[in-house]
C-alpha cells in the first residue's frame, strides 16, 4: 500500500509556515525527534493523557515524515531508508581516561626541554656496506661478542675473555633498563617500596607455615627472624600441678638423653684412635649396624 | 606470673643440670610437696603449689618475688642461675669444691679460686662442670666451673685458677639492686 | 686468723659501735632473776621509784623493813597494830604520795653535798628566759645544773620549791631546758616529758643519747645457736645469748670483723636484729602450717622470723608499700634461706582486698620513731604536730585492715600483733583503743612476753579500755632496747550485738505507725533500702548482720 501520496497531502506543504514547526530538531540517525516548544500548562494540566497522546502523535509524524524523505533501497521485504550519520552528540558514559604519568625520564626532558628523537631501528654498519639491525638478532649491539677476532689487553688476567664481559655489560643495560621500567610501572599505580616490603613479609610468613606440619618441623635458616605479630600463648597459671610436672619430667629426661648423645663418657678412655669416627667413616656414615649387616652379606656372597 | 614454655624449661634444666646432673629429678618431683616452676617479670622462681596458688591474687605489677628465685632470662633468652638458687644447688650438687678459711674472703669479694685456697674437691671431676663451692666447715658459700680436671690440678702452681668464679653469697650484698 | 688480715684496713670504724657496749653489759651476766635484759641503770631507777612499776612484792618488802626494822617476838604485835592503822589509812593514802615519800628518801642522802650549789639556784623568769634565749641560749654547764635543780624540786615540790613560785614553771623551764640540752624541738620533748615521772625522763633522754647493744637473731633455718656462736667466737667475736626471753638472740659486745660481712652473715646463719623486733614476732609465736602476713616486712626481719618459727612450712605474705625497700627485704628473705615468703608491694590499706583469710597478721606499723631516737636523732627535730596526727591516722587505717585482714574461723590463729618503735601514747594505746571501739569482735590477749611495763589505760584524762592494760611498753632505759610497744588481738567471730537488733525493732514500729497515713509515701518500699543501707553499715563496723528475712 503506497500511502505517499496521503501523506503528501499534509506532508511538508501545510507545515512548512507553521511555527512550530522549527522547533521540532529531527536526527534520523538515531531515529530521534525532539520537540523543544514549551508545554502549555493550562492545556497539560487539563488533560494530561490527551496532550500527551496528541505531542507523541506529532512528533512521530514528524519523525516518519522525514524518513520517507531519505534516499531508499529496495528489499524483499520492502524499502529500507538509508539513514544518515547521527548528529546528536550523546554525553560520555565514562569519565575521561587519566593522562599517563610521566616517567623519571620523560619529567627530566620536559624540565630540560630534550626533545624525543625517533631512533631508525636500522643502522648503516661500515665493514658489511649494508643496513643492518640495531638490536635483536644479529644485531649491531651484539657486535662485540660475536666478533671474530677480539682485542686483548697486554696486562689481562688468565681468564680474560672479551667475549663474555661485552655480554654481561649488555644483559647489565637490559637489566638496568627493566628494573626502571618496572620501577616506572609501579611509581604510576601508586605503590611505595614499603608495600612492597610488607607484602614480601606476608607472603614469607604465609610460606613458613604451608607445610603439611606447619613449619614446626622446619629449620630455621641462620638470620632468621622470628615471625612477627604472632602471639604467644601460654599455660595457665593455675594448670594442675601432675601435669606441669610429668611434662617437666618428660622433658628433662628427653634432655638427658640429648646430652648423652653428644657426648659419650670417654673418660679414662686414651686409646689413640677415636673409634667413633672410623666406624663413620667405614660405614660411610650410616653407623655400626649397617657396616656389620654389609659384612655380613659380603662374606655370604664370598661363600657361596 | 607464668609456668615456663618448654624452651625455658630447656634452658633452665640445662644449666640446673649442669651443677646436679640427674638429681634434678628430685627439684621436679619431691616428695613432701609439689614444686613446680614460675617466670615472674623474667625471673624464675621455684615454689611450693600452695604458695603459688595465694600468690596468683598478687597482682603483676605488686608482686614481688616468691619461693626461691633460681636466675633470670636475659633478654636474648639465655638463662642465668642466681647465689639464690645455692641452697637447692648445694643440696644436691654432684661435684663440690672445699676452700680453706683463708680462701673464704677472696671468693666471696667474687674472685676465682686459686690452688693455695683448695682444701678439698670431688674426685675424678672433670674440665668445666659446674661445681658447688663450700667452706671447710660446709657451709655452701657460691658456685662456679672448674677450669681443670681433678688430675690435672696436682701439677698446677698455687696461684693458678682452679674454679672460676660464677657466683657467691657476697652478692647478697655486693648486687643487692640487680639481683631483685 | 687469715680473716682478720683481710679485712684489717675498715676494722676500726666498724667495731667503734660495737666497744661501748661490753661496760654497761658485765653487770647483767650475774643477775638472772626477773626480766632478762634489764640493765644495772634500770635497776636503780626501779628501786628509786617502786610505785611506778608494777608493784612486786620484794619492793613493799624492802620499804616494811626500812620502817620498822627487824621483825621480832617482842614488836610483832606492835608491828601488827601498826599494820592495822595502816591499812585503815591506806584508803587515802595514794600511789602519787607513796612515790613521793620513796623520792624523799632516796634523794635526801644524795643531794645532801648538792643543797649548796642549788641554794645558788634559782629558776629564771619569764622575762629572764627571753633574755636568755635572745642571747642565743645559756651554757651547757648552767643547763645541767639548772636541770638537775628541777627535777630534785619538783621531786618534793612543797618542801624544795622557791616561794611564790608554781609547778609549771618548773615544769616548763625543765622542757625547754631539756630540749635544748639533748637538741630536741620543744614540742616532741614536752610530748615524751609528760610519759614519765619527772626523774624517770631524764633517764629516758639521757639512755637516746647511748647506742643500744649490737645483737644478732639466729636463723633456726640454717643453724643453731650453739653452732653460730662457735662459728663467730672462732672469728673474733665476742657474744653472749642475749636474755632468757629468747633462745635465738645474741647480742655482740665486740669484734674484730664486721658483723655484717661474715661467710656466715652472707651464707644467712643470722639476721642484725635489734632486741626489740624480736618481741612482736614473739607475741605473734606463729604455728607451722598458718597463713601469716606481715603487713610493712622491710628490711625482713620479723617477716624471716615468722618464716624460720614456721619451719618454711605454710606461707607468709611480706608486703611493704616502698617498692625500694622490698629490694632488701627479697635479698634477705633468699639470704636466710626462707622458701615459703611471698613478697608483694601493696599499701598496707589494700590488704583485707587483696587477700584475706589469715591466721595471724603482724602489723609493725611505720610510726614516728621516738623509741629508736638513739639510732636515728633526726627525729629529734623533725617531727611536729602535724606528723603525729597524719601517723596515728595512717595507724588507725592500717590497724583496721590488719584485723580485717584475719580469718575469725581460723582453727589455730586469728591473732593480730599490732606493733610500733614508738613511746607515744597517740601512736600505740590511742590506736589500739580505736580499733576496740571500731571492731567489738576484736578483744586484746596477753602478748606473752615475760617482762615489759603494762600500757597506759588512762592518759592525760583520756580514759582508754581497761584492757589495754594487757599491752606492753619497752623504754631504752628499763629494759636496754629501742623504745617499743606490742599489743594482741585475738579476732573472734562477728556476732549479732543486740543493740543493733533493738535500734531495728523501733525503726520498724515508727514505719508500722506512718503506714495509716493518706500521703503518697510508701515506707514499706523503703524497708528494702533502710534494710540495705543498715546491713552495709553493720558489716563495715565488723558486725554480722542478721539473716535476710525470707518474703
Amino acid at each position: 500500500m503506497d500511502v505517499s501520496s496521503i501523506l503528501g497531502s499534509f506532508g511538508p506543504t501545510q507545515d512548512d509556515n507553521d511555527p512550530e514547526e522549527s522547533n521540532y530538531i529531527l536526527d534520523a540517525g538515531y531515529l530521534t525527534v525532539t520537540n523543544t516548544t514549551p508545554i502549555d500548562a493550562d492545556l497539560y494540566n487539563e488533560n494530561i493523557e490527551q496532550s500527551i497522546e496528541q505531542n507523541a502523535r506529532e512528533s512521530s509524524q514528524k519523525l516518519l515524515g522525514a524518513l520517507f524523505h531519505l534516499p531508499s533501497t529496495a528489499s524483499a521485504d520492502g524499502r529500507l531508508a538509508l539513514l544518515p550519520p547521527p548528529t546528536f552528540a550523546l554525553p560520555r558514559e565514562k569519565p575521561l581516561p587519566k593522562a599517563k604519568e610521566m616517567t623519571k625520564w620523560e619529567r627530566f626532558a620536559a624540565a630540560k626541554g630534550i626533545q624525543k628523537k625517533k631512533r631508525e631501528k636500522k643502522i648503516w654498519d661500515e665493514e658489511k656496506q649494508e643496513w643492518v639491525d640495531r638490536w635483536g638478532w644479529k644485531g649491531k649491539n651484539k657486535e662485540g661478542e660475536t666478533q671474530w677476532l677480539h682485542e686483548v689487553p697486554s696486562n689481562a688476567d688468565v681468564d680474560h675473555d672479551p667475549r663474555k664481559i661485552a655480554r654481561d655489560e649488555r644483559k647489565a643495560r637490559t637489566a638496568k633498563n627493566e628494573k626502571q621500567k618496572l620501577q616506572n610501572l609501579s611509581h604510576s599505580t601508586g605503590q611505595s617500596s614499603n608495600d612492597r616490603k610488607q607484602e614480601i613479609e606476608r607472603t614469607l610468613a604465609t610460606t613458613r607455615v604451608s607445610t603439611a606440619s606447619i613449619g614446626k618441623f622446619d629449620r630455621q635458616l641462620e638470620g632468621e627472624k622470628k615471625p612477627r605479630g604472632i602471639k604467644r600463648k601460654f599455660e595457665p597459671t593455675e594448670v594442675s600441678a601432675e601435669q606441669e610436672k610429668k611434662n617437666a619430667l618428660a622433658l628433662f629426661s628427653s634432655i638427658n638423653s640429648d646430652s648423652r648423645k653428644k657426648r659419650p663418657e670417654t673418660s679414662g678412655d686414651n686409646s689413640v684412635i677415636n673409634v667413633r669416627k672410623a666406624i663413620r667413616t667405614a660405614s660411610k656414615g650410616q653407623g655400626g649396624v649397617a657396616l656389620a649387616r654389609k659384612l655380613d652379606s659380603g662374606k655370604r656372597k664370598s661363600k657361596r | 606470673m607464668r609456668p615456663l614454655t618448654e624452651e625455658e624449661s630447656k634452658a633452665v634444666f640445662t644449666k640446673l643440670a649442669n651443677y646436679i646432673g640427674k638429681n634434678l629429678v628430685h627439684l621436679i618431683d619431691r616428695p613432701d610437696e609439689t614444686y613446680c616452676f614460675r617466670l615472674h617479670k623474667d625471673r624464675v622462681f621455684y615454689v611450693s603449689e600452695s604458695s603459688m596458688r595465694l600468690a596468683i591474687s598478687v597482682a603483676r605489677p605488686n608482686l614481688i618475688s616468691l619461693g626461691t628465685c633460681f636466675g633470670k632470662f636475659s633478654k636474648s633468652g639465655k638463662f642465668k642461675l642466681h647465689i639464690t638458687a645455692l641452697d637447692h644447688m648445694a643440696q644436691y650438687a654432684k661435684f663440690k669444691v672445699w676452700i680453706k678459711p683463708n680462701g673464704e674472703m677472696p671468693f666471696l669479694y667474687g674472685n676465682h679460686v686459686l690452688k693455695a685456697h683448695l682444701g678439698r674437691i670431688t674426685e675424678d671431676t672433670p674440665e668445666h662442670q659446674g661445681v658447688v663451692v663450700y667452706s671447710m666447715n660446709d657451709v655452701p658459700l657460691g658456685f662456679g666451673v672448674t677450669a681443670r680436671a681433678t688430675i690435672d690440678t696436682r701439677k698446677l702452681d698455687p696461684t693458678s685458677i682452679i674454679v672460676f668464679h660464677q657466683a657467691d653469697v657476697g652478692e647478697y650484698l655486693r648486687d643487692e639492686d640487680t639481683l631483685f | 686468723m687469715v680473716q682478720g688480715d683481710l679485712d684489717s684496713d675498715d676494722e676500726p670504724e666498724d667495731d667503734e659501735p660495737l666497744r661501748g657496749a661490753p661496760q654497761e653489759f658485765d653487770f647483767d651476766s650475774d643477775e638472772d632473776d626477773g626480766a632478762g635484759p634489764i640493765l644495772s641503770t634500770a635497776r636503780i631507777s626501779k628501786q628509786a621509784r617502786p610505785a611506778t612499776i608494777v608493784p612486786s612484792n620484794s619492793d613493799e618488802d624492802s620499804s616494811d623493813s626500812d620502817e620498822g626494822g627487824k621483825i621480832t617476838m617482842a614488836n610483832i604485835e606492835a608491828r601488827s597494830r601498826a599494820l592495822d592503822e595502816a591499812a585503815a589509812a591506806g584508803a587515802e593514802i595514794d600511789a602519787q604520795e607513796l612515790r613521793q615519800a620513796a623520792l624523799e628518801a632516796s634523794d635526801d642522802d644524795i643531794d645532801m653535798e648538792e643543797e649548796d650549789i642549788d641554794g645558788e639556784l634559782r629558776l629564771p623568769t619569764v622575762t629572764e628566759r627571753e633574755e636568755e634565749k635572745n642571747k642565743g641560749g645559756p651554757d651547757v654547764h648552767t643547763v645541767q645544773q639548772r636541770m638537775k635543780h628541777c627535777v630534785r624540786v619538783l621531786g618534793n615540790f612543797k618542801k624544795r620549791a622557791e616561794k611564790g613560785r608554781l609547778r609549771h614553771e618548773y615544769t616548763e623551764q625543765l622542757i625547754s631546758d631539756i630540749a635544748s640540752y639533748y637538741g630536741y624541738n620543744e614540742f616532741l620533748a614536752e610530748k615524751l616529758f609528760q610519759l614519765f615521772s619527772v626523774a624517770e625522763a631524764i633517764e629516758f633522754f639521757e639512755a637516746n643519747e647511748v647506742p643500744r647493744p649490737v645483737t644478732i637473731r639466729t636463723n633456726t633455718l640454717r643453724t643453731r645457736r650453739r653452732d653460730l656462736a662457735q662459728a663467730l667466737i672462732n672469728r673474733g667475736v665476742n657474744l653472749e645469748p642475749i636474755g632468757k626471753w629468747t633462745n635465738v638472740g645474741l647480742q655482740i659486745f665486740e669484734s674484730s670483723v664486721p658483723v655484717g660481712a661474715t661467710p656466715e652473715y652472707l651464707a644467712g646463719h643470722y639476721m642484725l636484729q635489734a632486741a626489740s623486733s624480736f618481741l612482736p614476732v614473739i607475741a605473734l609465736s606463729p604455728q607451722p602450717n598458718e597463713r601469716v602476713l606481715d603487713m610493712a616486712s622491710a628490711p625482713g626481719g620479723k617477716a624471716t622470723h615468722i618464716a624460720a618459727l614456721l619451719q618454711n612450712t605454710g606461707v607468709v605474705f611480706a608486703n611493704d608499700a616502698n617498692k625500694a625497700r622490698t629490694k632488701s627485704l627479697t635479698a634477705n628473705v633468699h639470704r636466710l634461706g626462707c622458701k615459703n615468703v611471698v613478697v608483694c608491694s601493696y599499701d598496707g590499706r589494700e590488704f583485707p582486698k587483696v587477700m584475706g583469710g589469715f591466721d595471724r597478721v603482724l602489723l609493725d606499723a611505720p610510726c614516728s620513731g621516738t623509741g629508736v631516737i638513739s639510732k636515728d636523732s633526726s627525729v629529734k627535730v623533725n617531727k611536729s604536730e602535724r606528723d603525729f596526727t597524719l601517723l596515728s591516722h595512717l595507724q588507725k587505717q592500717l590497724i583496721l585492715c590488719a584485723i580485717d585482714s584475719v580469718s575469725p574461723e581460723s582453727k589455730t590463729g586469728g591473732y593480730l600483733v599490732y606493733s610500733t618503735c614508738s613511746v607515744t601514747v597517740d601512736e600505740n594505746e590511742a590506736v589500739v583503743d580505736y580499733a576496740l571501739r571500731k571492731r567489738p569482735n576484736v578483744t586484746l590477749v596477753d602478748t606473752g612476753l615475760p617482762f615489759g611495763r603494762e600500757g597506759f589505760t588512762k592518759y592525760r584524762g583520756k580514759v582508754f579500755n581497761p584492757s589495754i592494760g594487757l599491752t606492753r611498753r619497752f623504754y631504752p632505759h628499763a629494759h636496754n632496747m629501742d623504745g617499743f610497744f606490742v599489743a594482741k588481738f585475738k579476732i573472734g567471730k562477728r556476732s549479732k550485738s543486740k543493740t543493733i537488733s533493738e535500734v531495728n525493732d523501733v525503726q520498724m514500729t515508727v514505719a508500722s505507725a506512718e503506714s495509716g497515713d493518706e500521703i503518697g509515701f510508701d515506707p514499706n518500699e523503703d524497708k528494702v533500702y533502710i534494710e540495705k543501707a543498715k546491713r552495709r553499715q553493720m558489716k563495715a563496723k565488723g558486725l554480722r548482720p542478721p539473716p535476710r528475712e525470707k518474703e
